[in-house]
């Protein structure tokens, strides 16, 4: 906390500087920094002026350390409202850490807390509260869509949804301030009137941006793409196979991924937080106990839910105990099987919905090799069109004549086709997703719905309440929340506008 | 040359002078009451009307600190209503039209029955700061006054100039001296501003065709001002009031003289309030409308003159006489005096503290409109918080600092001198933030704390003591009475229209029920008892059963910034502090706020400074 109040020039790396590169960005701010810094620069500082590029060296102890470029941003014409100097030194990591470091050996200087250039901005009034927000997603972001709404509330965008909210409620205020204040100079007619305008104004501005908020904000954020399933179905088989590599320990034992496994993929330029879970069972065993909690609890917050079944060891009681609505993608392992027919059919009718039949485990360079035309996916194709090598559960000598003879077995795709199939589901989930304009920060979702969740009540109590000074008294504590999120409306602002629309006074 | 001691003096005798004066003398000290020669002692120079939506509540706050409005109002009242009363309550408030003859005989006859008050006649041409404490006043004929306190209310008079059409007529109120420009008078301190402000013209009872109008009868179920008066006596025979209104010809004339309305041709400067606009205002501003009331109102019972409230104007006398034959009922009214507007100086209030002392020059005070303020009511208000705090400083008593979260004296007094506007100030109950609870039944309840204050043992005191013990003993009564769930209740609950009872039920609960009113339930169940007890008491019980849940929940949302409010700040320290914008400091440095409600208050101040001053203190 004390660090935001004190009144010291912080200096911090602006570029990053977790790995070598070829110039970095060292940004300085804080009252006089030109005299305090003077000691370190080969340049006169008092000379220079703002905006204009110079060259020195830095200098400790007679010696130079570094040939750098230096920019000098005089307050209040800076990001934080603040003098401001930024330094372009080379990017080294150990240079870099050197010069800070050099720097900080000053008293009246130390390194910024994260986020401290923004609150110096913020509290110089340079950006405003929405705008802070905006920026912090903007840095944070990890994919197109956050990136995009980050810009749109700097812009101010959102800021004039917000705004559109704002005038809407102070009108509503209005009208309730016309109810007591000015009754005998507006009539009770269009007293009344004005208020009932008023109110469903206000309700489609805020029925509006609820909407809005109704999207998990998490999924697009950092959306996380889960695999799921009973212990032992080949959850990490598949996992493994869609990174491409052998990162989840894959055995025959049962609960062999207790705890979940994560990594990233990027479909489309978005990135993704793909997670292997532990296998879900009536465990007793401590850890593995905990591991299938959390497997649940990722479950629950996930994006996307690929669920993985095995025909064999499907555990139909528990199935139906899962919320099954969570999952997007339905994957039937070992369909290609001996005797999986009857079992996959069943699991098919269990499921109702469109279920991806194949046959793990496989060979990924196989798959590279002979991607197969889309026929592959539509026809009816028997299980001796298996490509890839016999995993561990699968039966040698795959081909089982009951099988060709049989009726038609399941349509069994196999690794690569799954693979794009996996990535256009998630993918186009995504894009749903982003269309419907979700609001990202925190803060104001949560008094979005706050204030959503008010109004109702609040449009309760006018349905049974005549006494205007109660429902006054709600509305402020509407106000209270809908603040939050639009600022204070002064008293005297809500007179104005009474004085400016209506005809006071006798 | 004659010499004379005070403990204060009051110069002026409109309705902020005779209240600060009349409490100074009932605290016990000596004060000489300055009225000029010429004016009437608490005249209505505007509309004969005390009281109105937050106003009401005013008087009633005025009447419980012993004030004299309330009092002096129901003896000259002839006409009252309640406003707001399918409302609710909390938002009713108390309006009555006095006879304004009679209310200033009873204003003078109260104030020279007290023997600490001395009345003079005479023009201020001097208050002399001589030191903290320490005045010398001299009058026209150049007598002095030496006191330890000068409390000016000198209302429309300081500078004043009147206005109709062309002329320009020096004066306070029509037909009246002024005084002059504050800085020739008090060289301590300069006027900020000028004020506007406007009256109709008054007309001729006799001359109006009162047939063709719509009648307002005086209402009497009207609670009276005065906690001493039985609560629905009138004291003076009742009048009617009649509406008219101003139609499309009425608005065409006025719209026509645009180039010689005084208000729109750049002859008159001052600022009115726009929530008192004159009929030019109503004319050019709301262009598409031409149908304005205009209430009828006697004056009083021995005037001849009836003030048609609605359209106060500056217009040239000719126009006026157009304007107003054009309108219903007043087809051959006679004029009597011209409408006009009065331009007049005003302090920057923000000068003031608290109990509306000077910061600097100690024993100064400002209180009515000369603070920029209107209405009789804020002006009254104002003269009963200078005379108490005049007086306790005097006495070396602790100040009486009122809430803004118990009363509309608070409200006042904080929003007076926080800021320096820039239109004339009026009450609200818009301006409240606690408005459930400053209602005008419960003023006692809210007021008894801070009169106890002045330690006095009068009359009102005695009541007011009375009134809470038995509001005590009633609430306590609500709350442990229980109706049992029986045939006998339930055949009278249904009797009484109460509703259903299927367990135990208190008597509080019944009084919250939402289509009962509380106020006849309890009143009913009081009589049930066979007990009798004072309607007030029983009334403002009941409202407060009513509103009681309504007010602790929002108590409960607004805790946080209740207890900031409440904080009070060291202004200096945060001037100095370099983290806060220099247009922020500056201001702080000119308002000096003493609390951080004060500080949040002020204008322009900004939400980062807010935010950081309530880290500050946290």
């Amino acid at each position: 906390m004390n660090a935001l109040f004190d009144n010291k020039i912080i200096i911090a790396c602006s570029s990053g500087n977790q790995s070598n590169c070829a110039i970095t960005v060292i940004r300085i701010s804080g009252k006089q920094i030109l005299d305090e810094c003077q000691k370190w620069f080969s340049k006169k500082l008092n000379s220079i002026q703002p905006r204009k590029m110079y060259r020195s060296q830095i200098i400790d102890n007679h010696q130079c350390i570094d040939d750098i470029m230096l920019c000098f941003f005089a307050n209040p014409n800076s990001y934080t409202g603040e003098n401001v100097l930024e330094l372009y030194v080379h990017g080294n990591i150990l240079n870099v850490k050197r010069i800070l470091a050099l720097f900080c050996k000053s008293e009246k200087i130390r390194f910024a807390q994260p986020g401290e250039f923004t609150y110096r901005a913020l509290k110089n009034k340079k950006i405003s509260l929405t705008q802070a927000e905006g920026l912090d997603l903007l840095l944070n972001a990890n994919n197109g869509i956050a990136f995009k709404q980050g810009l749109d509330i700097l812009q101010g965008n959102l800021h004039k949804k917000f705004l559109s909210l704002y005038k809407s409620f102070r009108n509503l205020k209005v009208t309730f301030e016309l109810q007591i204040d000015f009754l005998e100079d507006v009539g009770e007619k269009s007293a009344n009137q004005q208020l009932d305008f008023a109110l469903k104004d206000f309700e489609s501005k805020i029925t509006d941006l609820y909407i809005k908020t109704l999207t998990n904000k998490s999924h697009l954020l950092t959306p996380t793409v889960v695999v799921v399933g009973q212990t032992n179905a080949g959850k990490s088989s598949f996992f493994n196979n869609i990174l491409g590599l052998n990162r989840s320990i894959v055995s025959k034992i049962k609960g062999t991924t207790r705890d979940y496994v994560s990594d990233y993929i990027t479909i489309e330029e978005n990135l993704f937080q793909f997670i292997d879970t532990a296998g879900i069972r009536n465990s007793y065993e401590e850890i593995e106990m905990e591991g299938i909690k959390r497997s649940k609890e990722i479950m629950k917050n996930a994006f996307f839910c690929v669920m993985v079944l095995n025909p064999f060891e499907t555990d139909y009681d528990e199935l139906k105990s899962l919320d099954l609505n969570k999952i997007d993608m339905f994957i039937v392992s070992h369909a290609d099987c001996k005797n999986s027919y009857a079992e996959c059919k069943k699991l098919e009718k269990i499921l109702n919905q469109k279920v991806y039949f194949t046959n793990l485990n496989y060979d990924n360079e196989n798959c590279q090799s002979g991607p197969i035309g889309p026929d592959k996916t539509s026809g009816p194709i028997g299980p001796d069109k298996t490509s890839g090598p016999i995993g561990p559960d699968k039966i040698s000598g795959s081909i089982g004549p009951d099988k060709i003879s049989g009726p038609i077995g399941p349509d069994i795709i196999n690794g690569c086709f799954l693979k794009e199939e996996f990535y256009r589901n998630v993918h186009s989930k995504f894009l749903k997703f982003s269309e419907t304009d979700t609001l990202f920060i925190e803060r104001q979702r949560t008094y979005i719905n706050k204030t959503y969740n008010k109004y109702l009540k609040f449009k309760e109590l006018l349905k049974c309440n005549t006494d205007i000074a109660i429902s006054i008294s709600e509305l402020s504590i509407l106000e209270n929340e809908i603040s939050q999120l639009i600022g204070i409306i002064s008293t005297d602002d809500l007179l104005g506008d009474i004085f400016k629309n209506f005809c006071i006074g006798k | 040359m004659e010499k004379s001691t005070f403990d204060i003096v009051v110069v002026g005798a409109g309705h902020a002078g005779i209240e600060a004066a009349w409490m100074v003398g009932n605290i016990g000290l000596k004060v000489a009451l300055i009225n000029l020669p010429g004016v009437q002692i608490a005249e209505t120079p505007c509309n004969p009307a005390i009281g109105g939506v937050g106003k009401g509540q005013l008087v009633r706050e005025i009447d419980a600190m012993g004030g004299l409005m309330g009092k002096i109002t129901d003896l000259s009242a002839i006409h009252y209503k309640v406003l707001n009363e399918s409302k609710g309550y909390a938002v009713q408030s108390t309006r009555v039209q006095v006879d304004k003859e009679r209310y200033s005989v009873f204003a003078e006859k109260f104030l020279r029955e007290n023997k600490n008050i001395s009345i003079i006649s005479a023009k201020v041409v001097k208050i002399n700061y001589i030191a903290a404490d320490c005045f010398e006043i001299r009058l026209e004929n150049n007598d002095l006054i030496s006191s330890k306190a000068a409390i000016v209310c000198t209302g429309t008079f300081l500078n004043g100039k009147l206005h109709i059409g062309a002329e320009q007529i020096p004066g306070g109120v029509f037909g009246c001296d002024r005084s002059d420009s504050l800085i020739s008078i008090c060289p301590v301190i300069e006027a900020s501003k000028r004020f506007k402000t406007g009256t109709p013209a008054r007309i001729c009872k006799s001359s109006i065709n009162w047939s063709k109008l719509e009648k307002q009868n005086s209402e009497p179920t009207a609670q009276n001002f005065h906690i001493l008066h039985n609560d629905f006596e009138r004291f003076n025979q009742q009048i009617t009031c009649y509406l008219t209104r101003t139609n499309q010809r009425t608005m065409e004339i006025i719209r026509r003289n645009r180039n010689i309305a005084p208000l729109y041709n750049g002859q008159i400067k001052g600022i009115g309030p726009r929530y008192c606009p004159s009929i030019e205002d109503k004319a050019f501003r709301y262009q598409d409308r031409n149908e304005h009331h205009i209430f009828l109102e006697m004056e009083g019972h021995e005037l001849d003159s009836v003030y048609p409230n609605g359209i106060s104007t500056s217009l040239p006398k000719e126009v006026q006489n157009e304007f107003i034959h054009s309108i219903v009922g007043l087809e051959d009214a006679q004029i009597l005096k011209y409408g006009y507007a009065v331009e007049y100086d005003v302090v920057d209030p923000t000068v003031l503290n608290f109990g509306l002392g000077h910061k600097d020059f100690h024993g100064l005070y400002f209180a009515g409109q000369i603070n920029g303020t209107s209405g009789y009511e804020e002006a009254a208000a104002q003269g009963v918080i200078s005379g108490i705090n005049a007086s306790l400083k005097i006495l070396n008593k602790a100040p009486i600092i009122f809430s803004r979260n118990d009363c509309y004296l608070g409200v006042l007094i904080e929003d007076i001198i926080t800021n320096d506007r820039d239109e004339p100030y009026r009450l609200f109950t818009a301006r409240a933030e606690n408005r459930l609870f400053i209602r005008e039944d419960n003023t006692i309840n809210r007021m008894h704390c801070y009169r106890e204050k002045l330690g006095l043992h009068q009359d009102i005191d005695q009541f007011q003591n009375n009134y809470i013990n038995y509001f005590n003993l009633l609430e306590e009564f609500a709350e442990s009475y229980f109706f049992k769930s029986n045939d006998l209740i339930m055949h009278k609950f249904n009797n009484n229209g109460y509703g259903v009872i299927d367990a135990r039920l208190s008597l509080s609960e019944l009084l919250k029920r939402a289509h009962l009113d509380p106020v006849k339930t309890l009143s009913q169940e009081i009589s049930d008892q066979l007990v009798k007890i004072d309607y007030k008491i029983i009334k403002s019980v009941a409202i407060s059963q009513k509103y009681r849940g309504y007010i602790t929940k929002a108590n409960n949302e607004f805790e946080n910034l209740n207890k900031l409010d409440a904080l009070k700040i060291n202004w200096k320290l945060i001037a100095e502090n370099e983290r806060i914008s220099n247009e922020c400091r500056q201001r702080i440095i000119k308002t000096k706020p003493e609390s951080f409600s004060q500080l949040r208050r002020i204008n322009g101040i900004r939400p980062a400074t807010i935010a950081y001053v309530a880290t500050m203190y946290n």
